[in-house]
């Protein structure tokens, strides 16, 4: 169970998908499938559409927030964002995303730290009063 | 402008800085005297979606807004190839229109800050463009954080972006001096030798901000720029000091603010391996030749048509070099363009050589003298890449097959 600061809140419960090495999201995931396409990274391959994506942060590239309002205008971005750090590029790419093509996409803020707990599997976010918490249903090993 | 009073797209615009600025923790809005916006650069859909929603609205830019590089060169207008190159090309234009419409400049190019309306000193940007936004924090001492895709755009359209990180005195990173010791002198003037000091900074930087020490005390802005540029390919490096050379850093103490803080050494053999990092060839033939990423410098052009020294390019070799519309039409007046026109060389402007679609002939084995261009070409196009000199570039051209300058022996 992680601990979420809600910046864009909302319920939700998806497959989870961590990236566990930061990436940029121009250039590094095509704007049309939602696979990451960079050859470097760790998920290479991995389709980030429909997942509740972790990531603990971004890099290179201010293109990040076009591939992510592109994703979602076809209906092939993720389904909420935790990020480790305060990424505003993916901020303004679920912003326009959300203003433009009327597709809701919770995001949350949370210590980068604590991903490591959520292996890639079933999960959610779920609130009580007024915390929201990240939760794994897949087993841990 | 947040109660939706001035119409849905300010609503928007300043709904996401605010929000930015939550996120960041910033307390406030800082004014800006220009953006410099990304939102020309990429083909996604979403940008020809935002930019006919800002157009159809009727919107205008609050302060001076300058476009980053777009799909289109009007001078070369069969430079892309490959499917669906027409309706590529349209889109291209349409979007470089619309931000005509919307107020914008269309300054075209990944280096801004060879425009003569560079912001003064203290001044506070927007900036997207990661080479701009090293060059502008640490050469030109104008203040702006890194931002990307709508909220450029957001802060060209308000005047305003968070008060946080660059724009505030106060909280900066821990400095790490990197120490270049006495470098041979061929080596330590070329501006190769500054491409490959970026491309180390940035890989071992990290968070902290990098203070150099030991660079030649003629180091010209074109040298600072590539290190910029070579730094943010490598890393993120949106602030560095040079010892001696940027505003900020007339000498160590005021770079580290007292501190005491790490020290590297940079040898010529890290210089050397950066070199063979960048360089997936060492000899043989080549095919192309690329110069200008970020947008190639006057002095650039000067050099170019010097080391031709009146020959042409072999025939099956491409050669391009990409500049702005300032600079090539001030190189056009001293005659450089019509020089390197005659010798076989394609000058481009308004674009991005490694960018898609496909550039015509830019594929096989390619020489730059971009560490920049070195890094990315390789995944976005068919090529693989070898950094060099300008006149490794241009006598290798002129041969056909990779030719190394004997006086940098040092630089493998």
């Amino acid at each position: 169970m992680t601990h979420l600061q809600p910046i864009l809140p909302g319920e939700i419960a998806a497959p989870v998908l961590q990236l566990t090495e930061p990436l940029s999201f121009w250039g590094g995931v095509d704007y049309l499938t939602g696979t990451i396409i960079d050859k470097a990274h760790p998920q290479h391959g991995a389709c980030i559409a429909g997942t509740l994506l972790l990531v603990p942060m971004v890099r290179g590239s201010g293109g990040t927030p076009g591939t992510i309002a592109s994703l979602m205008k076809i209906g092939l971005g993720p389904v909420a964002f935790v990020l480790g750090q305060p990424e505003i590029n993916i901020l303004a790419g679920v912003m326009l995303g959300q203003r433009l093509y009327d597709v809701v996409c919770p995001v949350f803020l949370a210590d980068g730290a604590e991903f490591s707990a959520h292996p890639t599997g079933q999960g959610g976010i779920i609130q009580s009063d007024a915390d929201w918490t990240l939760i794994s249903t897949a087993p841990s090993i | 402008m947040c109660d939706g009073k001035r119409g849905p797209v300010l609503e928007f615009a300043m709904g996401l800085l605010v929000a930015a600025g939550e996120l960041q923790g910033a307390q406030r809005l800082q004014k800006i005297d220009a953006a410099y916006v990304n939102t020309t650069f990429s083909s996604a859909p979403s940008h020809l979606d935002f930019m006919e929603w800002l157009a159809g609205e009727g919107v205008q830019v609050a302060v001076p807004t300058h476009t980053n590089i777009g799909g289109w060169d009007a001078r070369n207008p069969d430079l892309r190839v490959g499917p669906n190159i027409a309706q590529a090309n349209t889109e291209a234009r349409r979007l470089i229109e619309l931000h005509r419409d919307v107020g914008c400049h269309l300054s075209m190019t990944c280096a801004t800050y060879q425009l003569p309306s560079t912001p003064k000193f203290g001044s506070h940007v927007a900036c997207s463009e990661s080479n701009a936004v090293s060059y502008f924090n640490s050469v030109a001492g104008v203040r702006t954080a890194k931002y990307g895709d709508y909220l450029d755009m957001a802060a060209g359209l308000t005047g305003l972006v968070p008060a946080k990180g660059r724009h505030l005195d106060a909280p900066r990173a821990e400095t790490l001096i990197f120490d270049i010791p006495h470098l041979p002198k061929p080596i330590r003037r070329d501006d190769l030798t500054y491409q490959l000091i970026g491309y180390v900074i940035g890989r071992r930087a990290g968070k902290d901000v990098p203070v150099i020490t030991g660079l030649n005390p003629d180091a010209t802005p074109r040298n600072l720029r590539s290190i910029c540029a070579a730094a943010n390919a490598s890393g993120v490096v949106a602030l560095y000091h040079a010892v001696g050379l940027t505003p900020e850093a007339p000498d160590i103490q005021t770079a580290t603010r007292g501190k005491d803080c790490p020290r590297e050494v940079i040898t010529a053999q890290d210089l050397a391996k950066a070199r063979e990092d960048l360089s997936e060839f060492a000899g043989g033939k080549i095919d192309a030749i690329a110069i200008g990423t970020p947008h190639a410098s006057l002095d650039e052009m000067e050099e170019t048509v010097n080391w031709l020294q009146d020959r042409c390019i072999a025939p099956d070799v491409t050669f391009y070099i990409q500049a702005n519309r300032f600079v090539f039409e001030v190189a056009r007046e001293k005659g450089w363009i019509a020089t390197l026109e005659h010798a076989g060389i394609t000058i481009v402007t308004d674009t991005c050589l490694y960018w898609r679609p496909a550039t015509r002939g830019l594929k096989g084995r390619i020489l730059t003298t971009s560490g920049k261009f070195a890094y990315y070409a390789p995944a976005e196009l068919d090529a693989s890449c070898r950094i060099a000199t300008l006149r490794e570039c241009v006598e290798s051209a002129v041969r056909g097959e990779v030719w190394r300058d004997p006086d940098l022996e040092g630089l493998g």
